[in-house]
């Protein structure tokens, strides 16, 4: 059949309005799934978290989590300090060596001070460090403000 | 726009898809076909959203014992969204079961399981009980008492199907008690293994449905002394003249399901406790008939029941040798399906009010009810 | 003598089937059917322990049977509800010689039959314990009935904010989280219960105290839980009219599309 101009310009507004349409519904129903498969990240600030100083001797570290986040806390000379374990290198979890009393990430050699300053290594800056607090027999640690 | 067409057809053979589409696209359908007949494309429909809405939920489910229910709390409560895509996808097996049933009654009524179509008639009947194991594998996933002693419950009717029964029950539970592997076979079951039998079917069922048409009003005999495409030549009227039949109801049924899943959705029950069975359990409505059958007769007795009913249905096409396909011209066969309508009708509701206190009556667990007097106990 | 005891023992039964208890004590075996006990799976046994019983239906009163003679608090409900016997010793209530075969008016101090049915026990509900039982012996105007109704104008309310709590948990809205409700209801029980258990010394003033803290948390989770439900139902409606607008407008341009390019015009 041949379709008049008139005709095929109705049917033409009429296609495109149905892509538009059908477009605008798939959009919205994109939105819930896309929401689902992409939750927000649960609990943001949570209060200090706790250990017993007896927890953590000299010369010994432990990892606790503060949120969502890992964090390396140790005690070297006396001191507490606790930084992010995750390297800023390509995001693999530090340890604490005692040996050499540094934090080393064995993925690809990075070496921190043990309050995450940077020493050597392919990690381009140093570990995020967090407020520590040493309250009677208890550690506490939160994230810097 | 027209480079990009090229280097497809270079490479894929574009023109042949477009060549073949345009062929399904106005290939006849008999005159007669009306919104009945579009219930197999809703069924289509309503499969393919199952298995997104199903990937999606698969993404957040843990299929341990002890996380299975965990998981599922989360997605109903906790995750965004999560609560409409559980929804949607439990809303989605109820509507399949009912899709499904529609279709099939409308075949029936149309005489579409006769000479040439049987095959057609027994993919769809494959079909038919493997949706039905959709819903009783995807039914105990949640583990929440309801579920896990629904499914138990059903188990027994599920053991009246076909002779293997009772057997397939036994692998089916990965031995006498419910465990770890328990819950995982459903679950492999019910993503993996079904729906790859359902695709295969489906593409079967697809194929015999395009190749032999729709069947026409006529009867068997004149369907093939004349040939289906002469037929067709002058009561026939292109696809693409009943498409918007098929594009009216899918949508419909889409909205439907989002509509049940918005306004209607899916809460969890508590945890299930495979040690102690609470009262009035029951399995979901579409195996209550099967189930409340189950009590009236000897366990043997009620499987062969059901087995034999299950036999003529399936084999309805081998069975039926009328070949007038008008309804008005199959009385019998008409009475007989009336008949065994009204009967799993019956043993539906009474399944329902078994175990029940309705009112002032109180129903025993075959349904029978007794009146009780207010203030006696 | 040997004779006489011999006989004595041989038309003596034990008694130790709650059948058995039942067959005399009918009015007791029908209060107790109906009771909190009964519910809970304890028998007549369970609470009296076995006894020997003569002929003429006599109770030998012989241990282990607990009878209802000195002590009965300790020894029959004490044996499980060690707690509220042990908070209903340090009250004003409590005698070392009581005798509960006298009626319950008579005497200033009394058991645990004071305020519970011995056999046909309701779950004890505190106002009709106050209407029935404190107001009998404390006057109007009284500084105890003052104590008792200060602390029934806090512990009411709490209590049936706590039911409210828990009826809104009983069907939470799916795609609401409801932990912090849950937590408050948690508390709120742990509170119900230690009050119910501490409510046997009386010690009404100190109880109030108890109350006044939880009461603000609870009634904000109760309130806050009921909104949200409020709001994320409003919206899910807000949302799905939007939808079912967008799909008739859908079904309407694709109807008219299909009829257009296919059946020219015609269907």
């Amino acid at each position: 059949m041949e379709p008049n101009t008139e005709q095929s310009s109705r049917r033409d507004f009429l296609s495109k309005a149905c892509i538009a349409s059908c477009g605008a519904t798939c959009a919205l129903t994109a939105v819930p799934v896309v929401t689902y498969l992409l939750p927000g990240e649960a609990g943001a600030a949570t209060g200090p978290v706790q250990i017993k100083s007896s927890e953590l001797p000299e010369g010994a570290a432990r990892m606790v989590k503060v949120g969502a986040k890992k964090v390396l806390v140790i005690r070297n000379g006396g001191k507490v300090t606790a930084v992010d374990a995750k390297c800023t290198h390509l995001g693999c979890i530090v340890a604490w060596e005692p040996s050499v009393k540094q934090i080393r990430c064995y993925c690809h050699g990075g070496k921190f001070e043990p309050d995450g300053k940077r020493i050597d290594g392919p990690p381009p800056r140093d570990q995020q460090p967090y407020k520590v607090e040493e309250s009677g027999d208890k550690v506490l640690i939160s994230q810097l403000t | 726009m027209n480079r990009l067409r090229k280097w497809l057809e270079d490479r894929l053979g574009l023109s042949m898809f477009e060549e073949f589409g345009q062929k399904q696209l106005y290939k006849p359908v008999p005159s007669h076909a009306n919104y009945a007949f579009t219930l197999g494309t809703a069924a289509l429909v309503v499969f393919m959203t199952q298995v997104a809405s199903g990937i999606l939920l698969a993404m957040n489910y843990s299929s341990g014992l002890e996380q299975a229910h965990v998981s599922v709390h989360q997605i109903t409560f906790v995750l965004p969204a999560g609560w409409l895509i559980r929804s949607f996808h439990a809303w989605g097996s109820h509507l399949m079961v009912i899709i499904l049933l529609l279709h099939m009654f409308r075949v029936f009524w149309y005489g579409g399981y006769k000479k040439p179509r049987e095959l057609t008639w027994l993919f769809g009947c494959g079909l038919l009980f493997l949706m039905l194991g959709f819903g009783f594998t995807g039914y105990l996933l949640p583990m929440d008492q309801v579920s896990y002693w629904g499914t138990v419950v059903a188990t027994e009717s599920f053991m009246g199907l076909p002779v293997v029964g009772d057997k397939v029950g036994h692998i089916i539970r990965g031995g006498e008690e419910v465990t770890n592997a328990t819950l995982s076979r459903f679950f492999i079951v019910h993503v993996l293994l079904l729906p790859a039998a359902v695709a295969g079917l489906i593409a079967g069922h697809l194929y015999l449905v395009r190749r032999l048409g729709i069947s026409p009003r006529a009867s068997v005999k004149e369907e093939e002394a004349q040939g289906y495409e002469n037929m067709m030549r002058t009561e026939g009227v292109p696809f693409a003249h009943h498409m918007y039949r098929e594009v009216t109801t899918v949508l419909f049924v889409i909205t439907l399901q989002v509509a049940l899943a918005m306004l209607l959705p899916f809460g969890l029950g508590e945890v299930a406790t495979p040690d102690a069975t609470p009262k009035g359990v029951k399995p979901e409505w579409y195996f209550l008939p099967v189930y409340q059958l189950l009590k009236y007769f000897p366990k043997l007795v009620g499987i062969l029941i059901i087995n034999g009913a299950l036999a003529m249905f399936v084999l309805l096409p081998f069975l039926d040798r009328n070949p007038e396909r008008r309804p008005g011209k199959r009385k019998f066969m008409m009475a007989a399906a009336a008949i065994g309508l009204l009967v799993t009708l019956a043993l539906g509701v009474l399944g329902y009010v078994a175990d029940k206190k309705i009112g002032h009556y109180e129903f025993d667990i075959k349904g029978i009810p007794h009146k009780v007097e207010e203030g006696a106990k | 003598m040997i004779a006489f005891l011999l006989a004595l023992a041989l038309t003596q039964e034990p008694v130790k089937t709650d059948a058995q208890c039942m067959a005399c004590h009918k009015e007791a075996a029908e209060a107790w059917k109906s009771s909190v006990h009964a519910k809970h799976d304890t028998t007549c046994i369970s609470c009296h322990k076995t006894d020997v019983v003569d002929a003429a239906g006599k109770h030998a009163f012989k241990a282990p049977f607990v009878s209802g003679t000195k002590n009965l608090s300790q020894n029959v409900c004490g044996q499980c509800h060690e707690k509220e016997t042990a908070e209903f010793k340090k009250g004003p209530h409590w005698d070392e010689d009581i005798n509960p075969k006298a009626k319950w008016s008579a005497k200033k101090r009394q058991g645990c039959l004071t305020c519970h049915e011995p056999h046909g026990t309701l779950p004890a509900v505190r106002k009709q314990i106050y209407d029935q039982r404190c107001t009998h012996c404390h006057k109007e105007n009284s500084s105890q009935r003052k104590l008792i109704t200060s602390y029934m104008a806090a512990a009411d309310p709490f209590d049936a904010e706590l039911e409210a709590v828990k009826k809104l948990l009983e069907h939470p809205l799916p795609g609401v989280p409801y932990e912090k409700a849950e937590m408050a209801r948690e508390s709120a029980e742990d509170l119900h219960r230690t009050l119910r258990m501490l409510q046997h010394n009386c010690e009404f003033k100190e109880l109030e105290k108890k109350i006044e803290p939880a009461m603000t948390p609870l009634k904000a989770a109760a309130t806050d839980l009921q909104g949200r439900f409020d709001a994320a139902t409003g919206s899910r409606r807000k949302y799905f009219l939007g939808f079912l607008g967008l799909m008739v407008v859908n079904l309407v341009l694709l109807r008219a599309w299909c009829i257009k390019k296919y059946s020219g015009g015609k269907h």
